[in-house]
């Protein structure tokens, strides 16, 4: 198999038309907040349950990591919201979208999956602290999943909106929630990003 | 109380044709390095140059750099028998070099067989 480019960059060649934007942390669980990864790295079983629905797999930046660090600490919605936060993922939401336009360009069936439950990368539920602040004080309970968008997801829509191109199908994949038991949990999720996947765009 | 993290503080800086299939045995290595607890930070495809591929790729080098401040496992994974080793090897050695930081340690597939690859990542 020759590996050399021919007429086209190879992620680009019609295989199957088909690409999936995937919050940073699904493939990558070392960029959680601390007390958050649910798997030691890659969650096991995305990227082979991607390919099987025929997607390749484009991974999305951690707008956390790159503003905070792996050392950061716990933040709701209410503490990114911000606008310095926003220029942050706009400025990283442009280069997203930069490769997304090349992919609907070439007529690819794109989806979004996000990480809900985050404050940033939540695409159907996000996460919402309005407590938080000031010297770090966590309870149990602080941290509500509440239906709504990630400052991330907000800012990639909008720059998608900006360019007229569409905001594909999107869904996320409910990690962020503050009572998670995998034995419980990691199937639902799993089974819903295979039944989200199996549709037809 | 504090919630269970069972991540395993190793990064794998991995090539966008192994996670996407574009190499013989991608899957067996995908899945030894799943199974060896990393996480991944993919570099754009190696033939994908965009204006703005330059600027992603300086913050996974960011990201990679932080996490190896704070004592986590950084490895390059990389697949010699393409431009720039997969990875765009070049970017990644000038992004190191100019903020002074080592080399981060390197595999590279098309010399390491499955068993191996396992045997190394363990």
């Amino acid at each position: 198999m020759s590996l050399e480019t021919v007429d086209q960059p190879v992620a680009l060649r019609p295989v199957s038309r088909k690409v999936a934007f995937v919050a940073h942390c699904l493939v990558n669980q070392n960029a959680k907040v601390d007390e958050f990864a649910r798997t030691p790295g890659a969650v096991p079983g995305v990227v082979q349950l991607l390919h099987q629905h025929g997607f390749r797999i484009s991974q999305l930046p951690c707008p956390e990591m790159a503003f905070a660090g792996v050392g950061r600490w716990w933040q709701g919605k209410e503490m990114y919201d911000k606008p310095n936060y926003r220029r942050h993922c706009r400025s990283l939401a442009e280069r997203s979208a930069d490769v997304i336009q090349q992919y609907l360009g070439h007529d690819f069936d794109i989806v979004i999956i996000g990480l809900d439950g985050s404050p940033s990368s939540g695409v159907r539920f996000t996460g919402s602290a309005t407590d938080w602040g000031g010297r770090p004080e966590f309870h149990d309970g602080d941290y509500e999943v509440v239906p709504g968008m990630g400052v991330w997801m907000e800012e990639l829509r909008a720059e998608l909106q900006r360019r007229g191109l569409p905001w594909p199908r999107a869904t996320g994949v409910l990690f962020d929630s503050t009572d998670w038991l995998e034995q419980r949990d990691m199937p639902i999720q799993m089974a819903e990003l295979d039944q989200f996947l199996a549709e037809e765009a | 109380m504090r919630h269970p993290d069972v991540r395993a503080r190793r990064v794998a800086l991995i090539a966008d044709a192994i996670v996407n299939r574009l190499i013989p045995d991608a899957d067996a290595a995908v899945a030894a390095l799943v199974d060896a607890g990393f996480g991944f930070l993919m570099l754009p495809p190696h033939d994908f140059q965009l204006p703005s591929t330059q600027a992603s790729i300086e913050y996974i080098i960011d990201d990679a750099v932080d996490y190896r401040r704070h004592e986590y496992e950084v490895i390059v994974v990389s697949v010699s028998a393409l431009p720039q080793r997969g990875v765009w090897a070049d970017t990644i050695a000038a992004e190191l070099a100019r903020r002074g930081e080592p080399p981060f340690r390197e595999l590279d597939l098309a010399a390491v067989d499955e068993r191996s690859l396992r045997v190394r990542v363990r």
